[in-house]
This record gives structure tokens, C-alpha cells and sequence, in this order.
């Protein structure tokens, strides 16, 4: 038989004629003098790892895990901590921030303000994005460009897009110039609760379409004329066929909407009156100007129950949130 | 026919025959609630009168050369930058790990991996913000500019997993082989065949992680302290404390870099995977 | 002298064993092919030889040479992938040169030894394209070249021409042939389609279940098939349900549907006894139809070496040459014959005829000798 053409070249190791494997860390080292600089070293690392298939997945695993672990998770268990110290981290160890938060009328008011307002906008949000998601997937043919027109806003700046909103609702802003030169009775709707709500749904939309628009693409365009030609008109077919079989991105959607506008400060800052306080800005407070952080910190955990509480009810009722990367939504 | 039916049935018949008619009209009224108040940005930075006056009187280019005149702005820019560019090359880094090992290796703890390199998405920024502020700069009191950069880190390995992971699952494994079984050791395949072939996944997930970390807020609006503000902290107390028309400016600048990045990224991927959840 | 030489081979994922204990050998310029049904563990086989797969147990030998551990850059195997595997971001050329940049040959002896690979795979003036440029076929022949220009000891194939369609394929087939003969190098060919692997090899393994059935050449396994497997697997045949009734010193007893047959005793590979349940199969090809007007359901003898009975043809059709009659026979069952005549209409009375030489007896299987049935009932 022919020789190999390999086994005469010096860059591959003398087990190149496949008599063993290049084995063990004493054979690795003869092979580096063989082999040429930076990419004999190299070839030796990978054999070394080769061999040792645990300590290359901790090499690779390792450091994301680590960082991960190490600035994310323990943070928030940090935070845990210093919300049963008193007034200053490493004070004395009390209850009092959150039997003072749970006890006080002022703060379960803004608590359950908070909810309603994530309700609505979660509820406007499904809604229009959900229609829109629909609209793009059944009955248009460009869906790649309307899809991106969708998105794009969502990557710029939330504040620009929150001060977009200040530029056309305040007093005498575009929206009433407009109805002034239509003249209509001006709105001044800046600094109200319907300015949050535009400005949540604003914001969300684009997020939310997507795991919509995901589930709506993965569901099969059969299914839809099979049902109809079983005699169900489009609005019976909706409901009893599209709507259940996405439900899965329906409340990924959800999920993704919800959560962010429970714990958010930036908008009702900016849009929001004075007196329409969210929870959000509780904390936002405690941190930036009373100064009482096991205080926020403890807040910061009551929004993190009402997050795992969430979660946890989406994940029962079958969300794949946590279906990382390959499976859609 | 059953009685409900009879009242459906007109409905339904108007659904069937309405329904593409009405998807254009949602579309069409959705993306201009979407790209309206961008358009009047965008227009209002060339608005002689200022802030409060629409329509305006007349057009000019004078608020961007107040802006290009601004120091504390460009500074604000240059603070940014300082910060987007070292965190994305590390979340990058981070994330294709992320996707390799999860792709590539069955270990324990592989789904906690790929939970933590999410929840920052989920846990409400706020949250993980105050919980940074209190390990970072609390208990390990650390400077400024590194506490800063990891929180971007963290925020955007999430978005850069979430581009760089797909990527690597759609990779076909049998060039790998291919590449062994012509000779390649591992890092050789990996040299030359799977790094080319993912690459361009990973520019795109560095692009999204770029245009998020130039646009981060909330972290670094409770991470960072007194110093030198990035543009959007920069922009965020112009806004509360004294609006200036330069505002406007710096709006089409943020505009700028998201489409001009995004667009980048696309064109390297496939739309969908940026869409993805 | 035997290139290959595979002992014992073993390979489990689990509990489930893939490859059960299989031994063969490939010589030196010889082109075999694995041949079985899917999940039979022939790819399994195949990436082991590769180094894709550790084995559990066994031997591979590749020039008296244990390659076993191995990694599979060290070995001197190349494989064409089912998939053809072709790298996307490389040109024709590049994917052809890239095992040899990979054993550091010099740029220049690179390109000269690439182009005449293209030159071998017909496919001149194609290096600076990339492979989505190519047809199937093309690709099947990049491909090719970039398994064969590192001249390997050995080449592997992975079913590779089973995405290309039937007058596509046949032609690839009779290039892979010329291809081989030319450059003078072992095929080991992997394969689920008996078509493919019957025009190409010189010898096959059958494989099923993890398990070796037969090694043989074409015409061993086609007509003396070591088990019903093998029979059915490579071409057709009839089977018929029978009873074994009598064993003697040359000729076994046989229930058929009802009536009594005997046959050689030699038409049978293994052992048989009393009461086992068998198959006795016959290819179609092999049976011949003639006109008859006799109703002769008495007749089923065993009369100079040949059977015949009568039947009534049921369902015709044309396969080019030949015509396939389904013929309800008074005495065999429903039989199936290949012949050149197109004579015979549904419903004809005919009479059905076969050389005993050509029938073979399996026990069925999966089935247990009959006396433990009966007790059963």
C-alpha cells in the first residue's frame, strides 16, 4: 500500500502513522519540539484537551459560568442580605424594611397601582401586537422587511424613545398643534396615566411581537385551510385552532411585557404625573436620593416574588421562556 | 344551523372576506405608530424655534453645531464608548462560549448555564441595577469604570447568546468531521472551518451587543457614580432638568448608530434570529 | 493481503447495541460495500473505521495496524459524507487542497495535485467556484476529489449517492467504478440500496441489526442467501408459509397451503425438524409461466428436479423487458413470476414451473419450534 502522504510531513506528530494515540503528557512534550512555534504549541494544548474532555468543557463552560455566577446571581442574593440590614449595608439585623414597606398604606397603594397599570399595558400590548404578528404572518409576503421595520425601534435608546413621546404629548407639543390646526380642543396628555400607557405600549410592542410572531410562523398554514374547509369561518378557526396553538408565544409575550413594566421608573418618570407613583421609582428613589439602600433592597426582593410568582404560573401554563436558543419561543 | 350560527355566520363571512383588508390597515397604522414619533425627532432637530414650538417657523442645522460645539456632550460620547467597546468584546468572547459549550458538551449544570446567560433578560433591570450598586460598589468596592463594564457586560450576554447560540446549532458538524477526517486536529477545524462558517453570527451578536451597551441605562444610571455620565445618563438629566433642543440632535445620533448597527447585523444573519423570542 | 481487517467490532450507545461483534475484511484495491436496512448499524461500522466513534469492543486493523483511539486526522482514511460536507466558505479547489494544506504539501505541489484531481473527476475549470454553484452530481465529485487527492489507504462512503436521482446515480456509479479502477484504491461503501450496491461492489457485507448476515460476492449472496433476510434484502422473492413434515436422508416434507410437497434436503441452510415453521422462498426470475388449459391441482410433483403447478394470474404489469405476474397458484400460495413473455392475460389459467435447485427453506423467524406452541395451547 501507498504510504500516507502525512506521515511524511513533520508538522503532524510521530502518531500520525496511527500507531497510538498521541497518549500521555510525556509524548506531548517530545512532539512540541517537532512541530513549528506558536501552532506546535497550539496543536499540543488541543491534544493535551483532547485527552482530558472534562477539563476542556470546564475551560470553556468554566469562565462565562463563573462571571455569570459570580456578578448576576450572587448580587441579587447579596441583595437579599442587606434588605434585613438596618439603614446602611452591614447594619444591624432587622425586619423592619419590610414589615415598614408591607404595613404602610402609602406603599401597597403604589404596589397595586403598579399592577393595574402592568395589567392594562400587558393587555394592550398582547392585543395590538398580537394582531400585528397575524397580520404579518398570514397575509403579507414581506415579512422579512416589516418584521425588521418592527424591530428597529426597539433597538434605539428607551429614554429618545420615551422623550420622542414628551415632543408630541406635551402642552401646545405635535399632538395639539395638530388638533389646534384641525381645530380640535387641545389634550395635553402629558404627565397622565394615558401617557404611560402610550408610552409602555411604545416601548414593548416590538418586543412582544416577536415571540408572537415566531409562534405564529412555526404554526402550520394547513391547519388554518384544513379547519376551514371542515366548515369554521375564520373567527371560529382563530379561536379554536391559531389561538390554542400559539398559546406558548401568547404568554412568552406576556411574560416579556409584564415583568419589565412592573419593576420600570424611567417612564412614569418622564411621562407619568407626580402624584401617579409605580414602585419602580420607589426604589429609584431610596437609591438616588434617600439614600436608605437595605430599604430599596428589600423592595427589590418584593418585586422579585411577584416576578418568580409570574414565572412560575407562565411556566405552568406552558411558556417556553427558558427554551434558550435552538426551539422558537 | 344552530341559533349562534346564524348569528356568527355574517361575521365570519365578512372576516373571510375582509380579513387581508384589514391586516394592511393594522400594519399600516401600527408601524406608523411605531415610526412616527422617530420621524418627528428626527424632524425637530431641525426646528429653528426650539422645543416647544410645532409646527416650526423654519428649518436649520444650528442645534447640531451647538452639539458639535458641546464638550460635556462629546465627552458623554466618548464615555460611552469607552465603556460599549471593552464590554462588547468581552460579552462577545463570553457568549461564544456560552454557545460552543452548550452546543458541543453534555456537562452538569449545562441548563443553569443556559438559564443564567437569560435571566438577565428577565429579572426587571431595576433589580439586577440596585443589586449591581450593592455588591459592586458596596461590598467589593469597586472602581467605578470595572463596575460599570461588567454590568454591560451582563446586560448584553443575554442578546449576544441569544444571536451567537443559533448560529452555532445551525453550524452542520459533519464539515467538522469532514475537516478531521482530512487531517485538522481540533483547533486546526476549528480554525478553519468552524470559525469562518459562525463568524458571521458572532459580528452580528457583537453589533446587537453594541447598539444595547451604547444605549444602556438603568444599570449604569445606579452602577455609576457622580463621574463623567455616558450619553444616555448624559441625555436622561438633560431631559428632567433642562430640555434643550440638542436633545433632538443627540436622538438622531442614537437613531444613527441602532439602524446603521441593526442593519449591519441582519445583513450578516437571517432576520429571524435577531426575532427569535 | 487484507487492508482492512475488522475483529469483534462492538459498539453500544446505552443499552442499545448498534454493532454486534463483526468481523470482516477488505484487500487491498478490493470495493465493498456494507450493505443493509436502516439502523442496521452500517454507518455505526463505518464511523468507527473513520474515528468518529470509539468502539466498545473490538479490532480495527487498517494495514496490520490497529488504528482503534486513533483520532481521525491521524488516520489514513478519507470519507466521503452522506451529506457530502463540502465547506461552504471554501472554493472547488480549496476544499479539494484543504487535506493536503492540512499535511503541509507546499502551495504550488497543492494546486498541481488539486488539478489533476479535477481533471480525474471531470470537472476541469471548476476550482474557483464554490460548491452551491455545483449540480448534485458535481458536488458528489468535489467531494470525491477531496477524499481521493490525500491518497488514502482506504476511502470510505457514506451513502452519498442516495440524494441523486436513479439515472443520475447509475451514472455516478459507473464513475465511482472507472474511479477506483484508475487510481487503484480500497472502497468501503456503506449503503441501503441493494441496487447501488449490487452494480458497484465486488464484494458485500449484509448487515442488520447490528449484525453480519452474510459476506459474499454478488452472486453468492444472490443466489445461495444465507438466511431469509439476505433473500429478501437482495432482490425479490417469494415467500411461502410451510410446515415441515418429514426429514429424511434426502428430501424434507413440506405442508404448503394445504398441499404436501417435498424438496432437497440441501435447500435448506440450516437444520430443520419435524413441525418448524419455514419459508421456502423462490426468486422470481426463476419461475417460469407457460400456457395451460388443464385444471391440474393434483399435479404439484416433484418431477425431474422441477416443481410445477397451476394457478390463475391475478395482476400484470409491465417492468420494461420483463413482465411481473401476481398467480394465484392452486398448490404454493400466491407466487410471483418475472418473465420476458407479455402473453398472459388476468384471469388466464397457466402453468407455474421452477427448478428445485432453486428453492430455499429458512425457518421463520422469531418463531418457535412448534411442539412448544402446541403445549402452549
Amino acid at each position: 500500500m501507498a504510504e500516507s502522504p502525512r506521515s511524511d510531513d513533520e508538522r503532524v506528530s510521530p502518531s500520525g502513522d496511527g500507531e497510538t494515540v498521541a497518549g500521555t503528557d510525556r509524548e506531548v512534550a517530545t512532539d512540541g519540539g517537532t512541530a513549528s512555534g506558536v501552532d506546535g504549541r497550539v496543536s499540543d494544548l488541543t491534544t493535551f484537551l483532547r485527552e482530558r474532555p472534562r477539563l476542556r468543557t470546564l475551560s470553556i463552560a468554566g469562565p462565562p459560568y463563573g462571571i455569570l455566577l459570580f456578578f448576576f446571581a450572587i448580587p441579587l442574593l447579596a441583595m437579599l442580605v442587606v434588605s434585613f440590614q438596618a439603614d446602611r449595608i452591614g447594619g444591624a439585623w432587622t425586619l423592619r424594611n419590610y414589615t415598614g414597606f408591607l404595613t404602610s398604606e402609602t406603599y401597597l397603594t403604589v404596589v397595586w397601582r403598579t399592577f393595574l397599570i402592568s395589567v392594562q399595558v400587558t393587555a394592550i400590548v398582547a392585543g395590538v401586537g398580537y394582531g400585528l404578528a397575524y397580520s404579518i404572518v398570514r397575509f403579507s409576503r414581506r415579512t422579512t422587511l416589516l418584521l425588521l421595520l418592527v424591530i428597529l425601534p426597539f433597538w434605539t435608546s428607551y429614554i429618545i424613545r420615551m422623550y420622542a413621546w414628551i415632543n408630541i404629548l406635551q402642552s401646545d407639543g405635535v399632538l395639539d398643534s395638530t388638533l389646534n390646526l384641525a381645530g380640535l380642543p387641545a389634550l395635553s396628555l402629558l404627565y397622565t396615566d394615558t401617557a404611560v400607557l402610550i408610552g409602555f405600549t411604545y416601548v414593548w410592542l416590538p418586543l412582544a411581537v416577536l415571540p408572537f410572531y415566531a409562534s405564529l410562523t412555526n404554526l402550520d398554514g394547513d391547519l388554518i385551510e384544513a379547519s376551514k374547509d371542515l366548515g369554521a369561518g375564520p373567527i371560529r378557526t382563530f379561536l379554536s385552532v391559531t389561538l390554542p396553538m400559539t398559546i406558548n408565544g401568547v404568554i412568552t409575550g406576556i411574560v416579556l411585557v409584564f415583568i419589565p413594566t412592573f419593576g420600570s421608573f424611567i417612564t412614569p418618570r418622564l411621562l407619568g404625573g407626580t402624584n401617579n407613583i409605580m414602585i419602580g421609582m420607589v426604589i429609584e428613589n431610596q437609591f438616588k436620593s434617600a439614600f436608605n439602600w437595605p430599604f430599596g433592597a428589600a423592595i427589590g426582593i418584593v418585586i422579585s416574588v411577584v416576578v418568580v410568582v409570574l414565572l412560575v404560573l407562565a411556566t405552568r401554563l406552558g411558556g417556553g421562556l427558558f427554551g434558550a436558543g435552538g426551539e422558537t419561543s | 344551523m344552530s341559533a349562534v350560527d346564524r348569528v356568527t355566520a355574517p361575521f365570519e363571512r365578512f372576516a373571510q372576506a375582509h380579513a387581508s383588508r384589514m391586516a394592511t390597515v393594522v400594519i399600516v397604522a401600527v408601524l406608523a405608530f411605531l415610526w412616527l414619533p422617530i420621524a418627528v425627532l428626527v424632524f425637530m432637530s431641525f426646528a429653528d424655534g426650539g422645543v416647544l414650538s410645532f409646527p416650526p417657523d423654519q428649518l436649520t442645522l444650528r442645534w447640531y453645531r451647538v452639539f458639535l460645539s458641546n464638550d460635556a456632550a462629546l465627552d458623554a460620547i466618548v464615555t460611552t464608548l469607552t465603556i460599549s467597546i471593552p464590554a462588547t468584546g468581552i460579552s462577545v468572547a463570553l457568549s461564544t462560549m456560552i454557545a460552543y459549550a452548550v452546543d458541543r458538551y453534555v456537562f452538569p449544570g449545562r441548563s443553569w448555564l443556559q438559564l443564567l446567560a437569560t435571566l438577565p433578560i428577565i429579572v426587571p433591570l431595576v433589580v439586577t441595577g440596585i443589586a449591581m450598586v450593592l455588591f459592586f460598589n458596596g461590598t467589593l468596592g469597586l472602581p467605578d469604570y470595572v463596575s460599570v463594564v461588567i454590568a454591560h457586560v451582563i446586560r448584553t450576554i443575554p442578546f449576544a447568546t441569544l444571536v451567537i447560540l443559533p448560529t452555532f446549532m445551525s453550524f452542520d458538524r459533519r464539515l467538522e468531521e469532514a475537516s478531521k477526517d482530512l487531517g485538522a486536529d481540533e483547533f486546526e477545524t476549528f480554525r478553519q472551518v468552524t470559525l469562518p462558517n459562525v463568524f458571521p453570527g458572532i459580528v452580528a451578536g457583537g453589533l446587537l451587543a453594541f447598539t444595547l451597551s451604547f444605549n444602556e441605562f438603568v444599570y449604569t444610571y445606579f452602577v455609576k457614580g457622580s463621574g463623567d455620565p455616558t450619553l444616555p445618563v448624559y441625555i436622561w438629566n438633560q431631559i428632567r432638568y433642562n430640555v434643550t433642543p440638542e436633545v433632538n440632535v443627540i436622538s438622531v445620533v442614537f437613531l444613527a448608530v441602532a439602524v446603521s448597527m441593526v442593519l449591519a447585523a441582519v445583513s450578516l444573519t437571517r432576520v429571524d434570529l435577531i426575532a427569535r423570542r | 493481503m487484507s487492508l482492512l481487517r475488522v475483529r469483534g467490532l462492538t459498539k453500544e450507545f446505552g443499552d442499545l447495541v448498534a454493532v454486534d461483534d463483526v468481523d470482516f475484511d477488505v484487500a487491498d484495491g478490493e470495493f465493498v460495500s456494507i450493505l443493509g436496512p436502516s439502523g442496521s448499524g452500517k454507518s455505526t461500522v463505518l464511523r468507527m473505521v473513520a474515528g468518529f466513534e470509539e468502539p466498545t469492543e473490538g479490532e480495527i486493523a487498517l494495514d496490520d495496524v490497529e488504528i482503534v483511539g486513533s483520532p481521525p486526522f491521524e488516520r489514513d482514511v478519507n470519507m466521503v459524507f452522506q451529506d457530502l460536507a463540502l465547506f461552504p466558505h471554501l472554493t472547488v479547489a480549496e476544499n479539494i487542497g484543504y487535506g493536503l494544506k492540512q499535511s503541509g504539501v507546499p502551495a504550488d505541489e497543492r494546486r498541481e495535485r488539486t488539478e489533476r484531481m479535477l481533471e480525474m473527476v471531470r470537472l476541469e475549470g471548476y476550482g474557483d467556484r464554490t460548491p452551491t454553484e455545483l449540480s448534485g452530481g458535481e458536488q458528489q465529485r468535489v467531494a470525491l476529489a477531496r477524499a481521493l487527492v490525500n491518497e488514502p489507504a482506504l476511502v470510505l462512503f457514506d451513502e452519498p449517492l442516495s440524494s441523486l436521482d436513479r439515472k443520475l446515480r447509475q451514472h455516478m456509479q459507473s464513475e465511482l467504478q472507472r474511479i477506483q479502477v484508475e487510481t487503484e484504491t480500497t472502497f468501503l461503501y456503506v449503503t441501503h440500496d441493494q441496487e447501488v450496491a449490487l452494480a458497484v461492489s465486488d464484494r458485500l457485507v449484509v448487515l442488520d441489526d447490528g449484525e453480519i448476515q452474510q459476506v459474499g460476492t454478488v452472486e453468492e449472496l444472490y443466489e445461495e442467501p444465507a438466511s431469509r433476510f439476505v433473500a429478501d434484502f437482495i432482490g425479490d422473492v417469494n415467500a411461502v408459509e410451510g410446515r415441515v413434515t418429514a426429514v429424511d436422508d434426502g428430501t424434507i416434507g413440506l405442508d404448503v397451503d394445504g398441499g404436501e410437497v417435498s424438496i432437497p434436503r440441501d435447500a435448506a441452510v440450516e437444520d430443520l425438524a419435524v413441525d418448524d415453521a419455514v419459508d421456502v422462498c423462490i426468486r422470481p426470475f426463476q419461475v417460469r409461466v407457460e400456457p395451460t388449459d388443464v385444471d391440474d391441482s393434483a399435479g404439484d410433483a416433484l418431477v425431474a428436479g422441477e416443481f410445477s403447478t397451476t394457478g390463475v394470474v391475478r395482476s400484470r404489469s409491465y417492468q420494461g423487458s420483463d413482465s411481473q405476474y401476481g398467480i394465484e397458484t392452486d398448490r404454493w400460495g400466491r407466487l410471483s413470476a418475472e418473465v420476458r413473455s407479455a402473453a398472459f392475460d388476468v384471469d388466464d389459467r397457466v402453468t407455474v414451473a421452477w427448478d428445485a435447485a432453486d428453492v430455499h427453506v429458512y425457518r421463520r423467524d422469531g418463531e418457535e419450534p412448534a411442539d412448544d406452541r402446541d403445549g402452549g395451547s
